[in-house]
């Protein structure tokens, strides 16, 4: 027999991972509308004196599809080897697209 | 040279630049300690990529990666990016204070052309000769120190693909590079601007060569040896077939063990949790959502490793150019050219890297048709729904006493989305009116023997991606899957399944007249939903899905052999169908909104693609049922 508090436990796990799954999928693919609200909850935590609050919530800019997004696809990967010699070391590598590397292709 | 001038301050930035598949990539990678994609072709790095590198004596760099080009009068999208990142013409990019300028040390003749065109830019360089393995075998020498003195620039020598093969090149960039310069030979003034007069740069070349290299042959006689067959009309495309067939053959015939082991190790933990954990909504969540969906793609693991162990084993071979140019005659009358072979077998992986592929294509015409059939290209994330329900409805019988039906059916999926895409391209032809000749131009690599090590790793990567997604977004998606099936609760009284009352279960219902003709349960309706995320989520979805809705018995069994008993044949190949063709991935569609620059052509794909789903599924549907298959 469950007691209450078993109860309350178990609906409380289910709550967590049930929103961190919306937050996975909001932050895959509704990333861009995501990154505006978590700005403006930002600034209204500045606002109201939760400066540190809102230094652990500030986005990280999102980044447009591509290479390196996990898709499966291809081995394109930014974390660094294990294997790199010992005369170097990775600090970070990233692969970045700026807007302006794209150049859209239209029918003629 | 010009004389020495100070050392820069600030972080110093290098370019790796030079002619396509000439080890660039390679070379970042070990300079970097990163895993950027590589391959025995042209045309794999298609965008800038960027990384740190720390010098022996400490001082940090920071390195570009740019896509191969022959020249800097570009024709094609990633050669421009090239051009504009040495003439500091893209936008937030500082000019690179060093270009490191690598060739293929066994294809001089090609690459030293380049160099001379961007000796005459007038900035910091250094000739990387790469490859000089292949040079040493082929009987190649090169007198290093009269080719520096020719061409004005240092020259240092690399194996890219060895730990200890780029020491060269270490010690030569802790020196000061400022003096590096060859001044311009032309009277212009603006650096900025490549100069389209130089001199016959060709010419230029065949002289450097005949004073500073010996060649005892100009191509490779083993490579000449293989060519005689793999590129000949007949034998070359019979070859072509075999070896695709193969690959087929074994994604099925080999890994049927290993999934049998993933299979009966989460039904272990199922039952293991199930006899532990009290009943209640969280033992639910972990038995009938997490297990029975995430567990039933991790099952495919093995066929997708089979798959890309094949398919890195021909990249790095470099029979994968060879295979576009036998194709190329095909392509062309449907409408592609043969440089849109590479992008749509990239899109066999994922149409992700394919569609951004498409920017080794110099003509637009052919880049955007590239990119509103690649999705048709059978991605890995279809292998799991096709495993699936070939396994519960294909008999693992053999044909001919030599081909298993199952890697038979699986091939016939594979050329239907192959024959599908030439199709539409044809199509697009005919609508467009386009007469232009498209000449196929293509640089043929040298053969290589496949690194084991970099196979290894390549398969290591793909396993940890294909993993982390099923951790991520695939998990993610079943649980709140599992929530939606699972709340409100049934009201008091009610007769049916629990799930019928549920989020999803109503959405099931309410889809389920639009898919009837095409004979897809509610239950599918409901996972086809998720699935527009990622196509692998379907299998996560159907194990949840009829977790929550069976009955005990039901339960007890794994996915496939109970969808084998709820559904009929006629509905397994109307899925398959589906499967074929509906644009089932969010991240292909952004790709493509990227790279157009429109919605208009994502809407005109994505409209145009379900579309035909939903056609072929129908008829196929119908067609079985005819046939006493329903």
């Amino acid at each position: 027999m469950q007691t209450a508090f078993q109860t309350i436990i178990q609906e409380s796990i289910v709550v967590l991972l049930v929103g961190w799954s919306v937050w996975q999928v909001l932050r895959r693919f509704a990333a861009r509308p995501l990154y505006l609200v978590q700005s403006r909850l930002v600034a209204l935590l500045r606002r109201y004196g939760w400066p540190r609050m809102a230094a652990y919530l500030t986005p990280v800019a999102p980044t447009t599809a591509g290479c390196s997004q996990g898709c499966g696809g291809c081995s394109s990967n930014a974390a660094p080897s294990c294997a790199s010699q010992a005369a170097t070391s990775a600090d970070t590598a990233v692969t970045d697209l700026a807007p302006s590397d794209v150049q859209p292709v239209q029918w003629r | 040279m010009n004389p020495s001038s100070t050392q820069p301050s600030h972080t110093a930035q290098i370019a790796l630049i030079g002619n396509p598949n000439c080890g660039k990539t390679s070379l970042f990678n070990r300079l970097t300690g990163t895993r950027q994609k590589v391959a025995n072709y042209a045309g794999v790095t298609v965008e800038r990529k960027e990384g740190r590198l720390q010098l022996p004596s400490g001082r940090s760099l920071k390195i570009l990666d740019l896509p191969g080009a022959y020249s800097l009068q570009a024709t094609s999208p990633d050669e421009a990016i090239t051009r504009a990142v040495c003439l500091g013409e893209l936008a937030g990019e500082a000019r690179p204070d060093l270009l490191v300028c690598v060739v293929d040390a066994t294809n001089l003749r090609l690459h030293l052309r380049f160099v001379l065109e961007l000796r005459a830019l007038g900035r910091p360089m250094l000739l990387v000769l790469n490859m000089m393995d292949d040079a040493a075998r082929r009987g190649i020498q090169i007198d290093q120190d009269l080719l520096s003195k020719k061409i004005g620039l240092p020259v240092v020598t690399t194996i890219a693909t060895q730990a200890n093969g780029v020491q060269g090149l270490l010690q030569q960039l802790d020196l000061d590079w400022q003096n590096w310069i060859v001044a311009p030979e032309t009277s212009k003034t603006d650096q900025s601007q490549p100069d389209l007069h130089q001199p016959d740069l060709h010419q230029q070349v065949r002289e450097l060569l005949a004073e500073t290299v010996s060649m005892p042959a100009l191509t490779d006689q083993r490579d000449d040896r293989l060519d005689r067959i793999l590129l000949h009309p007949v034998w070359g495309l019979l070859c072509l077939a075999l070896i695709m067939f193969m690959i087929f053959q074994a994604v099925f015939a080999g890994a049927a063990p290993l999934m049998d082991g993933i299979e009966t190790l989460f039904a272990g933990i199922s039952d293991l949790v199930s006899a532990q954990m009290p009943d209640g909504v969280l033992k639910s969540l972990v038995v009938d959502g997490i297990i029975a969906g995430v567990g039933g793609v991790v099952v495919f693991l093995p066929q997708i490793l089979i798959l890309f162990l094949f398919i890195l084993l021909l990249e790095e071979s470099g029979y994968l150019p060879r295979a576009a140019f036998l194709l190329d005659r095909l392509m062309f009358k449907s409408g592609l050219s043969g440089r849109s072979f590479i992008p749509l077998l990239s899109s066999f992986a994922c149409a992700v890297p394919g569609v951004m592929a498409t920017r080794s294509i110099q003509d637009p015409r052919d880049r955007l048709a590239t990119i509103m059939v690649a999705p048709l290209m059978t991605c890995s994330a279809r292998l799991p729904v096709y495993a699936l329900l070939i396994g519960a409805f294909i008999p693992a019988q053999t044909v001919a006493g030599l081909f298993n039906l199952q890697g038979l059916v699986l091939f016939g999926l594979y050329v239907a989305g192959v024959a599908s895409a030439l199709a539409v391209s044809w199509l697009m032809k005919k609508i467009h009116r386009d007469r232009t000749e498209h000449a196929l131009l293509l640089e043929l690599p040298s053969y290589r023997v496949p690194s084991w090590r970099s196979v290894s790793l390549g398969l290591y990567e793909r396993a940890s991606i294909f993993l982390k997604r099923v951790g991520g977004i695939i998990l993610a998606l079943t649980i709140l899957l599992w929530f939606l099936a699972s709340f409100p609760a049934p009201p008091d009284g009610a007769t049916g399944a629990a799930i019928d009352y549920s989020f999803a279960g109503q959405l099931g219902h309410l889809m389920a007249p639009i898919f009837a003709p095409l004979g897809f349960s509610w239950q599918i309706c409901i996972a086809l939903i998720p699935a527009m995320a990622a196509r692998e989520v379907v299998v996560a979805a159907l194990g949840t899905v009829y977790a929550l809705s069976g009955n005990d018995d039901l339960l007890s069994q794994q996915l496939s052999p109970l969808i084998a008993d709820q559904w009929s044949l006629a509905t397994a190949l109307s899925l398959l169908v589906w499967f074929v063709f509906a644009p089932q991935c969010i991240a292909t569609l952004a790709t493509v909104r990227r790279e157009t620059g429109s919605w208009r052509q994502v809407s005109i794909m994505t409209a145009y693609l379900f579309g035909l789903a939903y056609l072929m599924a129908m008829l196929t549907y119908q067609a079985a049922v005819a046939l006493g298959w329903g």
